[in-house]
């Protein structure tokens, strides 16, 4: 059942998905035939600058979009009527988003890649830069980069959704429900990390080998995190979630 | 088989009152033609069935069980608009929805696809009015659901199709163990179909009885009855 759902939203998504894809790919392009006409700075600053507006908003229009194409087209009708748990479709929809997200990081990051190469940014890079760190410190660091943005996707795309389901609960003034729940939400998630910081300082902190370079010498310090507010904002994250389940199970309608 | 229970179920909308205080029992094993003009509370009462609407007061029980995922699984709901998704085929539609219902019985809807004249590979926006109301009525028919709730299954489609939804309503029921609620303000094409009928009048029942009993009692046809309920 989840599976048909997840292909469902895949195959329903695919032209704006594709469309994306290709529009990356022929930017990618344009600014690879670009080498040596352009300075290289505004070229990296081209490939990269874009990405950190588009993907966010692609991210924020796209969660609102897998529900209100829903209601839109009258299929909610269908969605609604199935005998399956809320937790099917919204577990689904967010996985869709996901398949999107790490698609277009790795196009991203292949199209950097490339573009750093042919610039020959990446040589320089090679000969200054990876002598002196290990790789796995690079590797862990893009891991933990790439995990940080996909959560951050994930909460960005729930609280999106919450609030236009929530908003369906009201025959009236909808969109400025939408709106409110959305900036509540985002404030309410930002006190519960200040009380996580303050509250659940008990627990343990997290530790992170932080890199500096000082006369081409690098050095690793052991820096610490508090957990508190990211334990207090994970669980704020769960509870709605699972109000969001419960919205769409038993009280939003057609 | 599934008993629906209306008990004192109201629903409004704004100052509205769709359905007003409605107490009904729909029997197991019946054919239930819902009748009314446009506006009476007959979607409505299929909405609140389907669980798509919840009562602003009263309850809507279906064999004792409020409406929830259980009762999802019971009820083989047509809505009256287009609810399927207009970018998948014909075949996508099946599978899709087939994957969610336990009792869905592949072989049945091959040949409810073969008899409504539907193709597989047809894409269901490209599908013309009365081709998308058959293949509404081989998703709902599909099934082995206790429960078939059809909201205006004949509306807007040219007689061939309609001729072809009754003929598969009617071949496709099992008195054993189904019971169907079909609404309608279109009482000519299905007047023989039902077992039961229903009058709703402004969210009220106007009148209700078993089909043959009302004719005899009242020694007039049900559209004749419609009329006069609703003169």
């Amino acid at each position: 059942m989840w599976w048909q759902q997840y292909k469902k939203e895949i195959l329903g998504n695919r032209t704006e998905l594709l469309f994306l894809i290709g529009a990356y790919l022929l930017w990618t392009l344009f600014l690879l035939s670009r080498i040596g006409r352009w300075d290289e700075g505004a070229i990296i600053a081209a490939y990269f600058a874009p990405a950190t507006g588009i993907f966010p908003l692609w991210a924020l229009w796209t969660s609102v979009q897998l529900y209100r194409q829903e209601w839109r087209e009258n299929t909610s009708y269908l969605m609604l009527s199935l005998p399956v748990r809320a937790r099917v479709i919204t577990s689904a929809k967010l996985a869709m988003l996901l398949t999107g997200a790490v698609a277009f990081l790795l196009l991203f990051a292949a199209g950097g890649w490339l573009i750093l190469d042919r610039t020959g940014l990446l040589a320089e890079i090679r000969a200054e830069v990876f002598p002196l760190v290990p790789p796995e410190y690079w590797v862990k660091m893009s891991l933990l980069g790439c995990g940080l943005l996909l959560a951050g996707l994930v909460v960005i795309a729930l609280v999106a959704q919450f609030a236009y389901v929530f908003s369906r609960l009201f025959k009236r003034f909808q969109g400025l429900v939408m709106v409110w729940s959305w900036v509540l939400l985002f404030w309410l998630l930002g006190r519960v990390g200040d009380f996580g910081l303050r509250w659940l300082a008990f627990l343990p902190d997290f530790h992170l080998r932080a890199l500096s370079v000082g006369n081409g010498i690098p050095e690793f310090d052991m820096v610490a995190i508090e957990s508190g507010p990211f334990v207090a904002m994970a669980l704020f994250v769960v509870a709605l979630y699972a109000l969001f389940n419960a919205v769409l199970e038993r009280a939003v309608e057609v | 088989m599934a008993t629906v229970v209306f008990d004192r179920v109201t629903k409004r909308f704004g100052r509205v009152r769709a359905l007003d205080e409605l107490s009904v029992t729909i029997r197991e094993g019946s054919i239930l033609g819902l009748l009314g003009p446009n506006g009476s509370g007959k979607s409505t009462m299929l909405k609140l069935i389907a669980g798509l609407y919840r009562p602003d007061s009263g309850t809507v029980t279906i064999d004792g069980m409020q409406p929830s995922t259980k009762t999802k699984a019971m009820v083989a709901y047509l809505p009256e608009i287009d609810y399927l998704y207009g970018w998948m085929t014909v075949r996508q539609i099946l599978d899709y929805v087939s994957a969610f219902y336990k009792d869905w019985d592949a072989a049945r809807c091959r040949e409810l696809v073969k008899f409504m004249g539907l193709n597989p590979e047809a894409t269901v926006s490209r599908l013309s009015k009365g081709m998308r109301a058959r293949l509404k009525i081989v998703v709902a028919m599909s099934r082995s659901a206790p429960l078939i709730v059809l909201d205006e299954p004949l509306s807007g489609i040219d007689p061939p199709s309609r001729l072809r939804v009754l003929q598969a309503i009617v071949s496709e029921f099992r008195e054993d163990s189904q019971t169907v609620i079909m609404s309608t303000h279109d009482v000519a094409d299905s007047e023989n179909l039902f077992s039961d009928v229903l009058f709703l009048k402004a969210g009220k029942v106007a009148l209700m009885g078993e089909a043959e009993r009302l004719r005899e009692e009242r020694g007039k046809s049900i559209r004749d009855l419609f009329e006069e309920v609703y003169a």
